[in-house]
């Protein structure tokens, strides 16, 4: 069984949990997944937590007999014993995420500049900062999410700080540098360059582990 | 001096490891094992990251086995360094109980 198997098994499984037991089985997820734990082995060890969820909530005790005092406590427990992704397998999963989201912009650009080329005005550089700071801020939107797991904050306030700071960055340097942006090639340009960046990402996802 | 949890740690490594070594077993069978056993004192999830770390010390390795009826399950098995680990820590114990016995009864004698 693979890592993604698994983690679909987890996924579908973890369906079938309610109330207090999924709530924390769901901020546990955020706070491993948000952090630097080797993926099969974090979901080895959710396996084995929903086994005991489950029989919790068969036997009507609540998940905090799992967890014991505090449950982001006890997630930090986890998440130091767990191994870490090797180096590699982190730099992979940066390239792949940063060549995905600037081979999606591409994409979107280059169809909307095919179809409605004179209401849609794109800037074709603007892949490069893409690609430079892209990765940087999921990054920093995963550290975020580990750090709001078990509190109040639900995870979709936080993690929108840095992507409305990445934007305003983009805005800025398009205002900033028009003249440099004001670069517009054919549409199947856009295209060519958005299957090669969609390329690139492909090849650093084939060389991860999982 | 340790604390009281980390008395009770050490205390679980070794059992797990003994209750694994006597049959490969699953997660949470091994906590059904424990408390069984008279160990349910301990909070259940403390289980958990004691089995990552004996796995990160290469003392078990855990397989995942498909079932018929639900989900795979991971069981672990001791590794030869397991099987030592195991030894020493029935010696350390044989050890810290003879002494705590030995320690306890001399003080009861004394207050008779």
């Amino acid at each position: 069984m693979t890592g993604y198997e698994l983690h679909k098994q987890n996924r579908e499984r973890a369906k079938d949990l309610t109330g207090k037991h999924r709530d924390f089985y769901n901020e546990l997820n955020v706070y491993i997944n948000a952090g630097d734990a080797d993926e099969r082995a974090a979901q080895e060890m959710f396996s084995e937590i929903l086994d005991h969820l489950f029989e919790a909530q068969k036997e009507g005790k609540s998940p905090q007999a799992l967890y014991g005092k505090s449950p982001k406590e006890y997630a930090a427990e986890l998440a130091a014993q767990l191994p870490k992704q090797t180096m590699k397998t982190q730099v992979l999963s940066f390239t792949y995420l940063s060549f995905f989201a600037a081979g999606v912009l591409l994409a979107f650009d280059g169809v909307m500049k095919l179809f409605l080329p004179n209401t849609f005005n794109t800037t074709f550089l603007l892949f490069v900062p893409v690609l430079l700071v892209g990765g940087f801020v999921t990054l920093l939107t995963l550290r975020l999410m580990k750090y709001s797991a078990f509190t109040r904050f639900k995870i979709p306030w936080l993690a929108m700080i840095p992507q409305a700071a990445y934007m305003i960055l983009l805005i800025w340097l398009l205002l900033e540098y028009r003249d440099l942006f004001a670069y517009d090639p054919p549409w199947y340009i856009y295209l060519v360059t958005a299957a090669a960046c969609a390329g690139a990402g492909l090849a650093a996802k084939a060389r991860m582990p999982y | 001096m340790f604390s009281k949890s980390q008395l009770l740690k050490g205390i679980l490594e070794g059992c797990i490891l003994a209750l694994i070594h006597r049959k490969p077993a699953y997660g949470y069978e091994l906590s059904v094992l424990l408390s069984r056993k008279g160990l349910g004192e301990i909070s259940e999830g403390s289980i958990y990251p004691v089995l990552l770390r004996l796995q990160k010390e290469e003392l078990i390795k855990g397989k995942m086995v498909p079932s018929q009826s639900g989900p795979s399950r991971k069981y672990y098995e001791l590794t030869e360094k397991g099987g030592r680990a195991l030894e020493a820590f029935k010696e350390e114990w044989c050890e810290l109980e003879k002494a705590v016995t030995a320690i306890l009864e001399s003080e009861r004698e004394k207050a008779q």
